[in-house]
């Protein structure tokens, strides 16, 4: 006998999706196969049996699993899409490895981020439509007036469809961020772990306060340095060099805390990640190497490695110089992109507002917006030659 | 990508890739490739872990390698059977390279 059950969000929760599996196995069903589209669950009826189910998410994956997963006792239950199935007839204490999650992080951050916007654009559109129509309904000489007609219900339905959305969306990005966030916890957090049992441990507001009145806290600002990546490394180098321990960077990545402290011999490298995920960290990690920073933004994502040396050769994070040439011109395009369009526009604008000079047809606050755009045309595109810049300084180290 | 394109694209291997992929003889971790390499090399080799985890990353999109998970939920790298076929016709052409600079070196002293 066959059982069909829908689970519309079963991919939002893996964890609790793979739970309720392990229960229906316990009740006697066996997941045979998943509709994506009508996001129904599809059930054979058989012996009751205890199984571990686990989820995965694998844009290349081949037709049967890798020998390790193999070893430890899985089968892959089905396939469907980029989405995979696996059981083992272990208890989850026993087993040892399994599929890894980032895939599923992924492919949802990126569900999450499309709703996000969806949610973003109609609140604005909400805001400003309940704007005009409060105007509207409470301006004393208001003309307005109800009519009653039958397509109204067209209006209805338009907006309980936009709501229906709206919800949805909601839904969708609250739950995501939170099973994400356990997603990722599965694993122990070593950022923390690697703070208490390492380093100086962080200091309080007060404390940090005081070192600083009493000249042992030393505060730089550098802004804008994700535009030139290896000044900022050889900044902090000589730093080091000079006795100025780098304490802490700020959230934001742009104020660097030191501490007044001895001279050290210190690699550092900045690195630029399109998505950073575990293992990216663990591999860095193990190496020896300590993160200084990494941004939590959606659109840079940079992170600061440190790893002080003696009297070897200065350690790289990069031993071949090819890879980091391509990375180079990745963010050099990546910023490129981003800032060209908008040097343009001003441009454009501004070249309109030259000809009006032309006719004596400015005000002051028009001028002043002239000179606003002069100097975003000019950082911006200071910002895209200085990516540019870095890429041709890699290119004659390389060569 | 099916192993023609796979050929196509990855050989011949630079140095780095060819030693990544040869230390999947078992599954490692990221930072087990770089001791491993380092191992066989007597240390002429020794890669960074930037370079190691950019590979990886491109192999696993051309799925050339498959990942798990092991118990501390530490990402392990493990070689598919495309990659094998990879490593398989690398290594031959690379033991052609061999036989003729044993076989011409001669000439050259």
């Amino acid at each position: 006998m066959i059982k069909k059950i829908c689970r519309p969000f079963w991919s939002y929760d893996v964890q609790k999706t793979e739970k309720w599996l392990s229960s229906m196995a316990e009740n006697g069903y066996f997941l045979i196969k998943i509709n994506r589209v009508t996001r129904c669950f599809f059930f054979q009826q058989g012996e009751p049996m205890k199984l571990t189910y686990r989820i995965g998410f694998d844009k290349m994956q081949g037709e049967s699993l890798s020998r390790g997963l193999m070893a430890e006792g899985w089968t892959k239950v089905l396939r469907t899409g980029n989405w995979f199935v696996t059981s083992n007839e272990k208890a989850p204490e026993q087993i040892k490895t399994s599929s890894v999650r980032e895939g599923i992080v992924k492919h949802n951050r990126i569900i999450m981020y499309i709703f996000g916007s969806i949610v973003f654009y109609f609140s604005i559109m909400a805001v400003f439509f309940l704007s005009i129509f409060g105007l509207i309904l409470f301006s004393a000489d208001s003309q307005a007036e109800v009519v009653e007609s039958p397509y109204w219900m067209f209006t209805y339905l338009y907006f309980g469809v936009i709501i229906a959305i709206f919800i949805l969306g909601l839904y969708s990005v609250v739950k995501i961020s939170r099973t994400n966030k356990k997603l990722l916890n599965e694993k122990i957090n070593k950022d923390e772990l690697f703070s208490k049992t390492q380093g100086k441990g962080k200091l309080s507001k007060a404390e940090e306060r005081n070192l600083k009145h009493s000249g042992q806290l030393v505060i730089k600002r550098k802004l804008g340095w994700m535009y030139a990546p290896d000044m900022l490394e050889q900044w902090l180098e000589k730093m080091e060099e000079q006795g100025y321990n780098l304490y802490r960077v700020s959230r934001a990545g742009t104020t660097f805390h030191f501490f007044v402290g001895h001279p050290r011999k210190v690699s550092y490298c900045a690195d630029y990640q399109n998505i950073a995920d575990e293992s990216y960290f663990d591999i860095h990690r193990d190496a020896g190497w300590k993160s200084v920073f990494h941004s939590y933004g959606s659109l840079q994502k940079w992170s600061i490695w440190s790893r002080e040396y003696f009297d070897e050769d200065r350690p790289q994070i990069y031993s071949d110089k090819t890879n980091q040439l391509k990375h180079a011109r990745k963010i050099a395009i990546a910023y490129t992109c981003l800032f060209l369009p908008l040097i343009m526009a001003y441009l454009f604008n501004l070249g309109l507002g030259l000809e009006m000079i032309n006719h004596h047809k400015l005000d002051k606050l028009q001028i002043f917006s002239m000179v606003i755009m002069l100097i975003a045309i000019l950082s911006f595109g200071s910002y895209s030659i200085r990516t540019w810049m870095y890429y041709r300084r890699l290119t004659k180290q390389v060569g | 990508m099916d192993i023609d394109k796979v050929l196509k694209k990855y050989v011949p291997m630079t140095e780095t890739a060819f030693y990544i992929l040869l230390s999947l003889t078992e599954p490692r971790h990221g930072y087990g490739i770089v001791k491993h390499v380092d191992e066989i090399t007597n240390s002429r080799i020794v890669l960074g872990s930037g370079t190691v985890y950019g590979t990886l990353t491109k192999m696993q999109k051309d799925g050339i390698i498959t990942v798990f998970a092991d118990e501390e939920r530490k990402t392990v790298y493990e070689v598919t059977e495309i990659g094998k076929k990879l490593i398989s016709a690398e290594i031959n052409r690379l033991k052609e390279l061999h036989q003729n600079a044993l076989k011409y070196e001669g000439d050259f002293l």
